[in-house]
């Protein structure tokens, strides 16, 4: 299923990838999907898989994921609905695991053409100088953005050294 | 109460479901900084010194006082919500899930064990930092919308090993990298604080969409 390169991937070495319109495009029961498939590294400390789909415009590509095995055989697969929002982009983070060897992040076959806004707010602190005094103006502005989930965009996969939380 | 919402994040750590090998969780009652309230992001008085954040101090106490009065009123209680949801979306992710009552006075996670009424494998721990109506600047074009920001951790009871923490964060301000944000619902803002206040129904189910989305959040975090 396979075709196109297959990017590796290293802890601490983040990877960005346009989806554009020379992707390779896979045909399933659920729909077309453009992908790109990436090699994961054999290690056997824990990492986080971190996956980053920012919007290039006003488009965002919506990705799901599939895990293979060195055997090509399907170990795991992360829907759409499992990436949650960081501002307008779509992310998700999951564990690695060391039966794993590829993963192909593909677009969602049902969501492209639809839309989705984002509201956030950010406030500025700007100084401003009067005579001999400086005073700290606030100011706050409140963004709202609508985009459309597209098969194409822009996707950057992170690995990331399992960090150690304890209670 | 301020706070920025970038120096309140913790490192975030993903759950694996299959091998974690977790089927019951207890949801602690959510830990809170402060009762429900409302947050100003931006003012007049802000920008002039201790004399203005003294006036802006009483007009958010006065807020919050008037908030607090309609949710009283609509017999809403946030965070027993928050806990209540919560449960509802684990049960409907294949978990068992129970309630595990604690004091909700307190800012961090809990550093031991809760108590629990039955056997468990994990429990779910929330730190609410705040969470009410905010807005980020006076007038229609910064209006009074929902929020709410937490931090989560799931721990394994028979090792005390954290298996998931996150912050997540409602209609965010100044969210950072690390956090999970979820956009807020537009049919619930409010272009003054007064028409928040005429209208006490639709702004207790603003607040009560913001708690359900989050628990939302919660639960696909364990999927």
């Amino acid at each position: 299923m396979i075709d196109g390169s297959i990017r590796p991937l290293s802890i601490g070495a983040p990877v960005t990838v346009a989806i554009d319109e020379t992707a390779s495009c896979w045909s399933s029961p659920a729909g077309n999907s453009t992908y790109a498939a990436f090699l994961l590294p054999e290690t056997a400390a824990p990492y986080v898989i971190k996956v980053l789909s920012e919007p290039v415009g006003r488009t965002l590509f919506v990705p799901r994921l599939i895990l293979r095995g060195a055997d090509g055989q399907v170990r795991r697969e992360i829907p759409r609905d499992m990436f949650l929002s960081r501002d307008a982009a779509l992310h998700v983070a999951i564990r690695g695991r060391h039966d794993e060897r590829y993963l192909i992040v593909a677009s969602d076959p049902a969501t492209p053409g639809r839309q989705a806004t984002n509201v956030s707010g950010q406030t500025q602190v700007i100084p401003v100088i009067v005579g001999r005094a400086v005073f700290f103006v606030h100011s706050g502005s409140d963004k709202t953005a609508t985009y459309t989930y597209a098969h194409n965009g822009k996707v950057t996969i992170t690995l990331d050294p399992l960090p150690v939380v304890t209670r | 109460m301020t706070f920025v919402l970038t120096a309140c994040t913790i490192a975030s750590l993903p759950y694996d479901r299959q091998t974690a090998a977790i089927k019951s969780i207890g949801v602690v009652t959510p830990a809170r900084w402060d009762d429900t309230g409302t947050f100003l992001a931006t003012s007049v008085g802000g920008s002039f010194g201790l004399i203005g954040a003294l006036v802006d101090a009483a007009i958010t106490s006065s807020r919050n006082a008037r908030l607090r009065t309609i949710l009283r009123e609509q017999e809403y209680a946030p965070l027993g919500a928050l806990q209540d949801e919560v449960i509802k979306a684990l049960v409907a992710n294949g978990y068992v899930a129970t309630a595990i009552a604690q004091a909700a006075e307190r800012r961090e996670f809990l550093n031991a064990s809760p108590a629990s009424p039955s056997p468990l494998d994990a429990y779910l721990d929330m730190v609410v930092l705040a969470h009410g109506y905010q807005a980020v600047g006076i007038g229609p074009s910064a209006p009074w919308r929902p929020f709410v920001v937490l931090r989560v951790r799931l721990v394994r009871l028979n090792d005390s090993a954290v298996l998931m923490q996150n912050t997540i964060a409602y209609n965010p301000l100044n969210a950072g990298r690390d956090v999970i944000t979820i956009s807020a619902d537009t049919d619930f803002q409010f272009s003054t604080f007064n028409d928040l206040m005429a209208e006490p129904r639709k702004a207790t189910s603003g607040l009560k969409t913001a708690i359900e989305q989050t628990a939302k959040t919660i639960a696909t975090l364990l999927r």
